[in-house]
C-alpha cells in the first residue's frame, strides 16, 4: 500500500479519495521532500488548481514568499532535527491561488509514516471571511471607542455600585478631571453631596428594575464650581440578563439654569418697575393724602403759637389742639408705612394674611385717587374667608392693577362709573377676589392677548400689568381669569388657594 | 376789626377746615367752616362781605364748580384756592376765571393769613367802590331825561355851542343844564363829572 502512489489506487486508495473528496476543507498531502501527491476538491476550489497541475509539484507552488522560497529548507530542517515547528500545531499562514492572490489559511499538518517512507497531510482552511469579520469587529469597537470618546455628550460608565469604570473626553473637560482621576472615584462623589440621595436611590431602583432613570443633580467640577445638570443612566446587561453597568449620560444645563435664573430676576426687576410705576402715576393722589394732614398740623400749630403769643389760648382748648395734631400726624404716618410697604423690594415675603384685609387697605389708596371724580367703588369682603400664605404686596399689587384697569376702562364710557370688588370662597378651599366694571369689556382678540406681555389697549402703558398680575397669581398656585360680567364689562378674578394645616406635609 | 365780614373755608376735610380756622381766629378773623361745598352755596346770603378760601379739589363738585357757582350769582368775594400736588392745572384755570390767590399745600400760616386779609382788603375796595358807584347811580337817575342827554354829548367832549346847535337850543340854555348836572351829581369839577360817568358805564349795569 502506497498512499503515496498517485497510480494504481488500491481499495484503500478509493476509501481514501472519497473522504477526501468530501471533505469541506482542502487537503493536500505531500511526500517527505514536499511533492505534492494528493489535492482533494475542496483544495481545488481553494486554490484555483486542478489536482493534475499541482500533483507532482513542490509544496511550495501553494505558497507566496518568502515561504515558498523557505519551504524546502524547513522541510529539511525538521528531518535534521526532528522539532515540529507547526506538525499538530497548526498555525495561521498565508496561501496563494494559481491566480496569484494571497489569502489566510488556518493550517494544520499531520505527519505519516509507512514503509517506504513518510510524508505529511495538510488540512487548511480560508479563513478570508473569519478574518474580515474580525476586522470589521475591530473597526466597529474602534468606531465605536471613538464614539464614546469623542462624544459631545459627557458620559459615564460605573459598575453596579457606582465606582467609575470610563470616562469620555467630554465628561473629563466638565469635570476637569483626568480619566484616571475620574476612575479612582465613585459617581456619587462628583455629586454635590446634599443632591446625592435622590440619584441614589434611583440607581438602587434602576439595578433592581432595569431601564433608565433621570434626575437633576447639582455636580461640582475639580475647582469646586457648580454644575446644574441632568443625568441620564441606563442599566447594561450580559445576554443572561444579568446587570453589569449603569452607562450614564451628564448633561450640563447650568447655561440653561443661568438663562432661567436670569429670566426671574428680571421678572421680578420688572415687578418692581411696573410696582414703582404704579406708585409714580399714584404720586399725586398720595400727595394729596400726605398733604392733608400736614397741612392740617401747620395750621394747628402755627395757630397754637399764635394764641399762645397773644396770651388768648385756654390751656385745655391748647390741648384739645395738641391731640388734634398728634392725630393729623399719625395719619400721615399711616400713608407713609401704606407707600413704603408697597414700594418695598426685594424677596417675596409669604405670610398668613387675611385677604379682606390686603383689598381693604389698596380700596383706601384708590380712594384717594378717584376723590374728585365720579367713579365709585363698591366693595364687599365676605367675613368668612379662609387666610392666605401670600406676599401680601404681591397680591396687593395685583388688586391695584385690577381696578386701575377697571377705573380706566370706564373713563370714555357713558357711566355708571362703578367698579365693584368683591372677597368671597370660591369652590372649598380658595378665596376669591373679584374686580368687576361697567365699562365695554374686551373684544374676543383681546381675551385671547389679555396676559401676553407687551400687549396693550392703552395710549400709555407698556401692557406689562396683567402678565405681571398673572405671574404673581402663578406664583402663589393661583390663577387669574377673565369673564364677561352680566353688565358687559370686564370682570377679572384673582383665585388664590386657601392655607390649610396640612400644607407642606 | 371789621364787621360783617367772614371768611369762608370750604374743603371736603373737616382737619382742614377746623384748623384753617383755628388759624384765623387766632388773629382775630371770623370764619365758618364748609366741608360740603353745596351747602356752602345755600347758606351764602346776598351781598355777603368777606372771602373765600376753596379747596380745588374735592368729591362731587370740586373748586371749578363752585367758582363757576358764584360768577354765576355775581358774587364779588375774592376767592382764595387751595391746592394739592399737582393740582395746577385747576389752580391756572380758576385764576383765568378771576380768582384772587391760590395756596399749594401744605402752606405756610402767614401766607395763608396774609391773603385772606388782602382778599379782605380788596374785598372791603370793592365793596366801597361798588357803594359809589350805586351812589352814582342814583344821582344819575334823578336826572332829567335832557339833562342826561346833555351830561352825556359833555363827558364825550362836545362844547356848549355844538350841543345848542345839534338840540337846536341856546347856547345859555345849555350852560344852566351843565349847572344843573353839576350840582345834582354832586360833582366838584367837571374832570370829576367825567369820572362819574365812565364809571356808570364801565361798572355793572352800566348807562
Amino acid at each position: 500500500m502506497n498512499p503515496l502512489s498517485s497510480q494504481a489506487p488500491t481499495a484503500a486508495d478509493d476509501q481514501l479519495g472519497a473522504l477526501l473528496g468530501a471533505a469541506a476543507d482542502a487537503v493536500v498531502i505531500i511526500d517527505e521532500r514536499g511533492i505534492v501527491t494528493r489535492f482533494n476538491a475542496a483544495a481545488e476550489r481553494t486554490f484555483g488548481y486542478q489536482a493534475a497541475e499541482v500533483i507532482g509539484h513542490n509544496v511550495s507552488l501553494l505558497m507566496p514568499q518568502p515561504f515558498r522560497r523557505e519551504h524546502d529548507g524547513y522541510l529539511e530542517r525538521y528531518h535534521r532535527t526532528g522539532e515540529p515547528r507547526i506538525i499538530g500545531i497548526g498555525r495561521e499562514v498565508v496561501a496563494q491561488r494559481k491566480d496569484g492572490s494571497t489569502f489566510p489559511i488556518d493550517l494544520s499538518v499531520g505527519e505519516f509514516r509507512t514503509g517506504q517512507g513518510h510524508g505529511f497531510v495538510g488540512i487548511l482552511r480560508d479563513i478570508s471571511e473569519r478574518k474580515r469579520q474580525e476586522e470589521m469587529l475591530r473597526q466597529s469597537t474602534e468606531e465605536l471607542r471613538l464614539i464614546f470618546e469623542y462624544s459631545p455628550m459627557a458620559i459615564l460608565i460605573t459598575d453596579l455600585h457606582g465606582g467609575i469604570f470610563s470616562a469620555n473626553r467630554a465628561c473629563c473637560e466638565l469635570f476637569g478631571r483626568s480619566q484616571q482621576e475620574l476612575c479612582a472615584l465613585r459617581h456619587s462623589d462628583l455629586m454635590a453631596s446634599e443632591d446625592r440621595k435622590v440619584p441614589l436611590e434611583a440607581f438602587e431602583r434602576l439595578r433592581r428594575d432595569g431601564g433608565s432613570c433621570e434626575c437633576e443633580v447639582r455636580y461640582l467640577r475639580a475647582d469646586g464650581s457648580v454644575i446644574h445638570a441632568l443625568h441620564y443612566s441606563a442599566l447594561a446587561t450580559d445576554e443572561d440578563g444579568e446587570p453589569v453597568m449603569f452607562i450614564g449620560e451628564i448633561i450640563d444645563r447650568s447655561e440653561l439654569f443661568a438663562a432661567i435664573h436670569e429670566a426671574e430676576q428680571l421678572r421680578a426687576r420688572l415687578a418692581h418697575v411696573a410696582r414703582i410705576g404704579t406708585l409714580g402715576e399714584m404720586v399725586s393722589g398720595i400727595a394729596h393724602e400726605v398733604n392733608q394732614p400736614l397741612t392740617a398740623i401747620a395750621n394747628y400749630a402755627s395757630a397754637c403759637r399764635r394764641l399762645m403769643l397773644g396770651g388768648q389760648g385756654q390751656p385745655g382748648e391748647l390741648l384739645g389742639v395738641l391731640d388734634k395734631i398728634a392725630a393729623q400726624a399719625e395719619r400721615a404716618g399711616q400713608v407713609i408705612r401704606g407707600l413704603r410697604a408697597l414700594a418695598k423690594r426685594g424677596e417675596s415675603q409669604r405670610q398668613l394674611l387675611d385677604c379682606n384685609q390686603l383689598v381693604a387697605d389698596v380700596v383706601r389708596l384708590v380712594e384717594f385717587e378717584l376723590r374728585g371724580t365720579d367713579t365709585q367703588l363698591y366693595v364687599e369682603l365676605d367675613s368668612g374667608l379662609p387666610p392666605v400664605f401670600v406676599d401680601g404686596v404681591q397680591v396687593q399689587q395685583v388688586v391695584l392693577n385690577l381696578i386701575r384697569n377697571a377705573v380706566e376702562a370706564m373713563t370714555d364710557g357713558p357711566g355708571p362709573r362703578l367698579v365693584s370688588i368683591r372677597t368671597s370662597v370660591l369652590r372649598p378651599q380658595w378665596v376669591a377676589i373679584r374686580v368687576d366694571d361697567r365699562g365695554p369689556g374686551l373684544s374676543a382678540e383681546q381675551q385671547q392677548r389679555l396676559f401676553e406681555p407687551f400687549f396693550t389697549t392703552k395710549k400709555q402703558g407698556m401692557g406689562l400689568g396683567l402678565s405681571i398680575c398673572q405671574s404673581i397669581a402663578s406664583d402663589h398656585g393661583g390663577e387669574l381669569r377673565y369673564c364677561t360680567n352680566e353688565w358687559g364689562g370686564a370682570s377679572f378674578t384673582l383665585a388664590l388657594p386657601a392655607y390649610t394645616d396640612e400644607e407642606g406635609i | 376789626m371789621r364787621t360783617g365780614c367772614t371768611v369762608f373755608v370750604v374743603d371736603d376735610e373737616e382737619p382742614i377746615c377746623d384748623s384753617i380756622a383755628l388759624l384765623l381766629r387766632s388773629v382775630g378773623l371770623s370764619s365758618r367752616t364748609f366741608t360740603d361745598p353745596r351747602r356752602f352755596l345755600e347758606a351764602l346770603g346776598p351781598g355777603q362781605a368777606g372771602c373765600v378760601v376753596l379747596d380745588v379739589r374735592m368729591p362731587g363738585m370740586n373748586g371749578l364748580d363752585v367758582q363757576r357757582a358764584l360768577n354765576e350769582r355775581r358774587c364779588s368775594m375774592p376767592l382764595i384756592f387751595i391746592t394739592g400736588h399737582g393740582d395746577v392745572p385747576m389752580a391756572v384755570e380758576a385764576m383765568r376765571n378771576g380768582a384772587f390767590d391760590f395756596l399749594q399745600k401744605p402752606f405756610n400760616d402767614d401766607d395763608l393769613i396774609r391773603r385772606v386779609q388782602k382778599a379782605l382788603e380788596q374785598d372791603a375796595r370793592d365793596r366801597t367802590r361798588l357803594a359809589q358807584i350805586d351812589e352814582t347811580r342814583r344821582r344819575w337817575e334823578a336826572l332829567t331825561a335832557r339833562e342826561r342827554e346833555i351830561a352825556e354829548r359833555l363827558v364825550d367832549g362836545a362844547a356848549n355851542k355844538v350841543i345848542a346847535l345839534d338840540l337846536d337850543i341856546s347856547e345859555r340854555t345849555v350852560e344852566l343844564h351843565r349847572a344843573r348836572v353839576m350840582q345834582k351829581m354832586e360833582a366838584r369839577s367837571f374832570a370829576q363829572l367825567v369820572q362819574m360817568v365812565l364809571s356808570l358805564r364801565q361798572g355793572p349795569a352800566a348807562p
